[in-house]
């Protein structure tokens, strides 16, 4: 059994959802026949711009091809293009030229899929949005197993991938949430799909008292873990903990792990760490009160299963329904859809220890239910035959 | 529920959640807490003192009632006494009759007239106010019950709509799913026919 791995970026610093997702996946699956990654030479998902030279790689054991971009996104090109589909009538051209535009553009790599089609048992596509799955689709439906992460954001609704969404011959899904929504946008319930989700690579230790120390953190915080970003629900989360401050006085402080493209509130209590390594950021979680998850738009969320792994609770963005929906699942976590809810919330788990311990211990069990490895690579393997491996 | 350790805050907290909010730790459910969140959330909403409700609002007087009456003019003033013993009876009779003054004025005056017709008109209106009461009082019973039933129907109306936009979207994909299909049935049909031909002019050589 041949698998080859779609996705549009592929390497060890890249650390979008979907890429990462599509690397821990491949690197798993190796155990049970060969494994290639078929993707660009882009590394930076704004531009796609040839970053790796274009050829074969072995990273971590997984054999990788690389594909040239025919050309980098134009950002105004593409901005221009988004506004046209998501806000005026228009054609199925203009969603076609809106794909192009969003990239990354690579025929060579859809030439490749479609010349080697009798090489491989089962190509996965990660992301449904991007140009590689659109066209890898249409080029080989019979042999196609589509992971789309897809979020609740305004594309999904275009035309053009009402059609893509009964191509494949089998689904994985991240949630039952994500499941729902493609299968009431697209009426592809006759395609088999199973929800999945991922796991997560857990260090061997961690320890709080060693990231407190090195950061000079003293006193409770809670964590948010990944893009500091308006999209992500940053900005209300700055409003909501200063006023959160300011209405309970509390002497919490919020933490911020990752690359930020917003200005961070200049407090005392809000202390932005910038992108730490992966033994960090489990050092982080161990030592917090509780992960705050404030996206609107989510497919899984690794960092939440991360936080639940190592059992700690969760304090979620209720207008995320997979964030909401697994919060409620596994009894692991609160939510809120606006700053009262907010508030009170998270003034109930801050001043019940018990609560946070029962959450925590709720969501670790529902980690080793659902997300072990070894879960993962039978639910993929079940797939794969159920596909016709 | 009292918290077993609860953080230290530096400033006390003028509405404790943690007063209100039961947790069943033996069957822990998240949805239920987040119920109990809600409702302390809305009944604090709720709350004139707390809450951000926004104030009654202070109803405009009616436009159509009658200015207030000018206040009667003022009672006048005893005339002054002439001197002598007259004088002083005059002003000892002043100082004793007093206090009834008011009582004298108002028999003295057609005051007692204004009030019996203010009180008449007063009762006119209660009486007018009564009726409009319990006319609008149904009225207002059967607007609400008319309302509630709108709501129900904007509600059906609402699945409806949401229905058929499905069932739209879907035969939309089935009529684009037919339509390629019977595309390629017309090219096979073509080519069965220019097959057909063919093998007539073969045969039929």
């Amino acid at each position: 059994m041949t698998l080859a791995f779609v996705v549009q970026r592929y390497g060890l610093d890249i650390n979008g959802g979907a890429e990462l997702h599509c690397r821990w996946v491949a690197e798993h699956m190796r155990a049970y026949g060969p494994v290639e990654v078929l993707t660009t030479c882009a590394h930076d998902y704004i531009t796609w711009a040839d970053h790796f030279p274009p050829g074969t790689e072995t990273i971590n054991g997984v054999f990788v091809r690389r594909f040239r971009v025919s050309r980098p996104r134009d950002v105004f090109e593409f901005s221009r293009l988004q506004a046209r589909v998501l806000t005026t009538e228009h054609k199925l051209e203009d969603e076609l030229a809106w794909l192009e535009a969003e990239g990354p553009t690579s025929p060579e790599l859809i030439a490749y899929i479609q010349e080697h089609e009798a090489d491989y048992d089962h190509f996965l596509f990660f992301s449904y949005r991007y140009y590689q799955s659109y066209w890898g689709l249409r080029t080989v439906p019979r042999k196609s197993i589509l992971v789309p992460t897809a979020e609740h954001d305004p594309v999904i609704h275009l035309k053009l991938f009402r059609d893509v969404f009964r191509l494949p011959k089998a689904f994985i899904y991240n949630s039952e949430e994500e499941r729902d929504m493609i299968q009431t946008l697209s009426g592809n319930r006759d395609v088999p799909g199973t929800v999945v989700g991922v796991g997560t690579e857990l260090p061997a230790e961690h320890s709080a008292e060693r990231f407190r120390a090195k950061h000079g953190l003293s006193g409770p915080y809670i964590l948010y873990l990944g893009r500091i970003d308006a999209n992500k629900g940053c900005a209300h989360l700055f409003d909501y903990i200063l006023r959160f401050k300011r209405d309970t006085g509390s002497p919490v402080k919020l933490v911020l792990i990752g690359t930020t493209v917003l200005p961070i509130p200049d407090h005392p209590d809000i202390r932005h760490l910038g992108f730490l390594p992966e033994q960090d950021k489990f050092d982080a979680l161990g030592g917090a009160e509780l992960l705050v998850m404030p996206s609107f738009y989510e497919s899984l969320s690794m960092v939440t299963l991360e936080a639940w792994a190592l059992g700690r609770p969760v304090l979620a963005n209720a207008h995320c329904d997979v964030l909401k929906g697994q919060c409620r699942r596994s009894n692991a976590g609160l939510y809120y859809a606006n700053y009262a809810e907010f508030r009170d919330a998270l003034d109930v788990l801050l001043g019940e220890p018990r609560l946070r311990e029962t959450l925590g211990r709720n969501g670790r069990a529902y980690f080793q239910a659902r997300y072990t490895w070894d879960i993962i690579e039978r639910k993929y393997l079940a797939v794969l035959a159920g596909a016709g491996a | 529920m009292k918290p077993e350790a609860p953080m230290d805050k530096s400033q006390p907290d003028t509405r404790d959640i943690l007063d209100v909010i039961n947790v069943d730790y033996e069957n822990l459910d998240v949805s239920v807490l987040m119920d109990q969140i809600q409702k302390a959330v809305a009944a604090e909403a709720s709350d004139p003192e707390t809450g951000t409700a926004a104030a009654p609002p202070q109803w405009p007087a009616p436009p159509d009632l009658p200015a207030a009456p000018p206040p009667p003019p003022p009672a006048p003033e005893p005339a002054p006494a002439p001197a002598g013993l007259k004088s002083k009876l005059q002003g000892r009779a002043i100082r004793l009759l007093t206090p009834f003054f008011p009582v004298l004025r108002l028999l003295g005056l057609p005051l007692h007239q204004e009030l019996r017709a203010t009180q008449q008109s007063l009762h006119a209106t209660n009486v007018r106010l009564d009726g409009v009461v319990q006319e609008l009082g149904g009225s207002l019973d059967q607007a609400r019950r008319d309302l509630n039933k709108s709501q129900e129907y904007i509600k059906l109306l609402h699945n409806l709509s949401h229905n058929l936009i499905l069932a739209a979207t879907s035969q939309k994909i089935e009529f684009d799913l037919l339509k390629s299909k019977v595309r390629m049935l017309e090219k096979e049909l073509e080519f069965a026919r220019k097959r057909e031909r063919a093998l007539e002019e073969e045969v039929l050589k």
